[in-house]
């Protein structure tokens, strides 16, 4: 470059600055947007936070994870019935939450995996944290009362996702060919046992919280598998709708049955 | 103030004082960085009204945005930084050229070796090959090879100007330096 075209940079940069065309920014300018940056950050981790604990919740309110017993065919009906909507969602906002938090020094230094890793294990233990408090078991229930809110018709939308062919309950009476049940959708169904089906809880009675895996014929299901609810077991905790139905009752139901009905 | 005694004072300094309010500094730093921001937007734009319209649109971010500035930190880095962002700019508005929002290489961590990190010693014959292969490289290399050859900037300084980790800065100057072999070689090939 020559120094005619230096000196006309320069020039005219200094000029426009004297003719007050141009003015600098204020340090307050910078930090309100440093603000807005790391609570735009906070925000979308917390986003991310409540949708992980409302998929985990969501998920445990469909029982869906009972179905791993159900062998092969109860696997496909997870891989379908997973909140997979919700899963890209989380994403979504992950991904986000990672190009506002690329504006930091501490994050863009180091390799991107390192801190989408960071902000994929803050919103998990976020998320099964937020899942323990009764946050999301109340904005349900609140939805079900008919509340017309977004989060009411969000909750009413995903909250208690209805997987097919499975059905949840407590047995409320023990019949000849099988029990009913009282589900948590207020309906009374028939379960029908023959020796096709399979129970894996001999131990079963009236009281207890079951899943039934069947096709559903008006009230009666014809029961291909049968598995007991155990609150104390498994990866993640048994639908909270049981926690409130479960009453203590006395007698064996499985037990007063034909031995011959059951497989294991 | 006496111009020998400003002429003495770093970057920094000088960029305190003008937050501070002496505004007239401002020939000073432009002075020192003229030439140096100049030589780095000719490598990527050929047009010499573009490139003396993106100069002045270079400076007058730096004096807008000198209150951003923190004067712990190197200045350099800071306004090759802007130069960056507004060459890159230049190039998607007058080439209307479409830059990836996402490299493998800022997404994994790479380990370099000491010498990864020390200039070649033929360094003469390296600024002559950049001069030949440049165009032909994807600006992700052509920026790196440019600022740490060309610039003289080290790994630190341009992993704060591109926004990348020191690590990616490093395997980008070694695939750069890869690509350009096996350009020469073509070349050659095509002259024999």
């Amino acid at each position: 470059m020559n120094n005619e075209n230096q000196k006309s940079i320069s020039e005219t940069v200094i000029s426009k600055i004297k003719e007050r065309q141009i003015k600098m920014r204020p340090r307050i300018y910078f930090i309100f947007k440093i603000g807005i940056l790391a609570f735009g950050l906070a925000m979308l981790t917390l986003s991310a936070i409540f949708l992980t604990s409302f998929i985990f919740f969501s998920i445990r309110q469909s029982g869906l994870f009972f179905l791993g017993n159900f062998g092969f065919s109860g696997i496909r009906i997870i891989l379908f019935s997973m909140p997979w909507l919700l899963i890209l969602g989380v994403v979504a906002l992950i991904v986000t939450s990672e190009f506002f938090a690329d504006h930091f020094q501490f994050v863009y230094k180091r390799p991107v995996m390192y801190s989408v890793l960071a902000i994929i294990i803050i919103v998990i233990l976020g998320g099964v944290a937020l899942d323990f408090t009764p946050l999301h078991a109340n904005l349900l229930m609140n939805a079900q009362k008919g509340e017309p809110s977004i989060a009411g018709h969000f909750y009413r939308e995903f909250g208690a996702p209805k997987i097919p062919d499975v059905h949840y309950g407590s047995i409320s009476e023990i019949t000849n060919d099988g029990f009913k049940i009282n589900t948590n959708r207020g309906e009374e169904l028939n379960i029908i046992i023959n020796e096709n089906t399979q129970v894996f809880d001999k131990n079963i009675k009236e009281g207890d919280s079951v899943m039934v895996f069947g096709k559903k014929d008006n009230q009666s299901v014809k029961a291909g598998v049968i598995q007991k609810i155990d609150e104390n077991k498994g990866f993640l905790p048994p639908p909270r709708f049981f926690k409130k139905q479960i009453q203590q009752a006395p007698g064996a139901l499985i037990e007063s049955l034909p031995k011959q009905n059951f497989k294991r | 103030m006496d111009k020998t005694l400003l002429q003495d004072k770093s970057d920094e300094e000088l960029a305190r004082l003008m937050q501070s309010g002496k505004t007239e500094l401002f020939s000073l730093l432009i002075e020192r960085y003229e030439k140096k921001i100049g030589r780095y937007a000719r490598k990527f734009l050929a047009d010499s009204d573009d490139i003396n319209d993106v100069l002045q649109e270079i400076f007058i971010k730096v004096y807008v945005n000198i209150k951003s500035f923190d004067t712990t930190r190197k200045f350099s880095s800071w306004i090759y930084r802007i130069a960056h962002n507004e060459l890159v700019n230049a190039l998607k508005k007058r080439e209307k050229r479409i830059f990836p929002i996402f490299n493998l290489d800022v997404f994994l961590p790479y380990n370099l070796s000491k010498d990864d990190f020390n200039k070649d010693i033929q360094t003469l014959d390296i600024k002559k090959t950049i001069d030949i292969c440049l165009k032909k490289l994807e600006l992700k290399y052509r920026e790196p090879i440019i600022l740490f050859y060309l610039d003289g900037l080290s790994y630190k300084e341009i992993s704060e100007i591109l926004r990348v980790p020191i690590s990616t800065v490093g395997i980008r100057i070694k695939r750069a330096k890869e690509k350009m072999k096996n350009i020469l070689e073509k070349q050659k090939t095509n002259y024999e």
